[in-house]
């Protein structure tokens, strides 16, 4: 498989998961907050700032994701995003009692383990986008859509 | 690449720091919720501090008397609000064995009601008499239950061993027949996550199944047949809190009990809550919520102090008076609206 199609299916696999993942817990976004006031790790900071800085950094990736100028830097914030996500819910999960995840959807019903998996595997991907994107003969011809 | 690798490093570092920053920040015991509570407009002032000889596992209140069970002495105790004496009403070593489930009172038959889920029966006593008695549901399996406000039946948590999944059941114990009134949505673990406890307000004929583990109280209205639920303001949602054991499923080390104890009067339900709001001093165990049983809404809370450094375990509630029980002794509030 060549390599701007990897390209091409990271970009879109994780835009589908960031547009789902966010839209998810903007239906639900009183819940989003109860959710983030709940968290042991979160208590001591502003849910204020938190909920609407987490929706804003997954819709940015996405957009970031979209445009060949900016793909690399949407791959890396998505790494940042999936490795703080997959690092938040396994330390919750691990070491603490108390876990509200405040994933909607599928994502918020699947086990805490596969949870983390899930995530990891995102965590690796994107990274695996971020430098395959930077190989300077290889990068993609067209704007990915 | 070298770049690359430079830039990804510095991603997992940033990632790494912030969730060190957040443990070092956190707080581990602490259950929050996402709304200020409102204290104004309740006040409950301390009227009498009662001693029972042991550690009061259930009790009831009923005109001018306080009943309460010590299960450690397995005895029945009766305090007279009037004349400031208790009595022991009766040792149910004779007739009662295995873990406490349930304890009832009612005040027209003057019956005492000792829930056994070990053996499936309800035990009564009828200190009048001193007479004493059992019910057996033999076509069911239940897990904890009171007597209905208006008729004979008993309003019950009940298990289905065939699917495990759990119910809240109107039965007509002498009849073998049984209403099911609501089926718990979530897991059929034997009832493990739909663990909770029983409470009434005869004056208003509404009785109330309060979860242990998420927000979702149950009000059934005998009076209109009607069931609906009151919300408290951690707004956990149901969840499946238990891990596979060797023959089923056992209570997982990470459940996290919210609602410790409850009372009802005709218009309020008072929530003895184990989570805090941001921003404010409340322990654990301290802070009870009232909501309006007619609206389902909350209204306020009135936090307790420590008493001698014990965390309240038990509430009951009968005219103005607001029993919060910590071990052997009960503290009795007068509750006064502003």
């Amino acid at each position: 498989m060549k390599r701007n199609t990897i390209i091409t299916i990271l970009s879109y696999a994780l835009s589908i998961l960031f547009v789902y993942a966010a839209s998810a817990k903007a239906m639900v976004y009183t819940d989003f907050m109860a959710d983030i006031a709940k968290s042991p790790l979160l208590v001591n900071y502003n849910k204020a700032i938190i909920a609407p800085g987490i929706l804003g950094l997954e819709f940015s990736t996405v957009i970031l994701l979209q445009f060949k100028a900016t793909l690399k830097l949407g791959f890396y914030l998505s790494s940042f995003l999936m490795l703080m996500f997959t690092l938040y819910l396994s330390t919750l999960y691990f070491f603490y009692t108390n876990i509200p995840c405040s994933c909607g959807g599928v994502l918020g019903r699947i086990p805490y383990p596969v949870h983390i998996v899930f995530n990891l595997l995102f965590t690796i991907l994107s990274f695996t986008g971020a430098f395959l994107c930077s190989k300077p003969e290889n990068r993609p011809q067209t704007a990915v859509v | 690449m070298k770049k690359n690798v430079i830039i990804s490093s510095v991603i997992v570092l940033g990632a790494l720091c912030f969730i060190l920053a957040s443990v070092l920040r956190s707080d581990p015991e602490q259950l929050m919720i996402n709304v200020p509570r409102n204290y104004d407009g309740m006040y409950a002032s301390p009227e009498d501090t009662i001693r029972f000889p042991g550690t009061i596992s259930a009790m009831r209140a009923e005109g001018g008397l306080l009943f309460g069970y010590a299960h450690g002495l397995r005895k029945l105790y009766q305090y007279n609000l009037g004349d400031h004496t208790t009595d022991t009403l009766v040792d149910t070593r004779s007739f009662l064995s295995g873990i406490l489930s349930g304890f009832d009172f009612d005040p027209v038959s003057g019956t005492f009601y000792f829930l056994n889920t070990n053996t499936n029966r309800i035990y009564l006593f009828h200190p009048k008499d001193s007479m004493k008695d059992s019910l057996y549901f033999k076509h069911l399996h239940f897990a904890a239950g009171e007597k209905c406000c208006r008729s004979a039946d008993f309003f019950i948590r009940a298990i289905d061993d065939a699917t495990s999944l759990t119910s809240l059941k109107k039965v007509d114990q002498s009849r073998g027949a049984d209403t099911t009134l609501y089926t718990f949505t979530h897991y059929a673990d034997g009832g493990i996550s739909a663990d909770g406890f029983f409470i009434k307000d005869r004056s208003s004929e509404k009785q109330f199944f309060i979860p242990y583990y998420n927000a979702e109280i149950i009000q059934y209205d005998e009076a209109g047949n009607k069931i609906s639920k009151i919300i408290t303001i951690d707004k956990t949602m149901p969840h499946n809190n238990v891990v596979p054991a060797n023959h089923g499923y056992t209570i997982s080390s990470k459940s996290r009990i919210i609602n410790i104890a409850a009372a009802a009067d005709s218009a309020h339900l008072f929530v003895l809550s184990f989570a805090s709001s941001p921003g404010k001093n409340e322990p654990p165990g301290t802070v009870i919520d009232v909501y309006s049983t007619i609206t389902g809404q909350y209204e306020r809370s009135v936090q307790l102090p420590f008493f001698q450094g014990r965390r309240a375990a038990l509430l009951e509630r009968s005219g103005d008076r607001l029993f919060v029980a910590f071990d052997n002794d009960v503290l009795c509030y007068k509750i006064k609206y502003k």
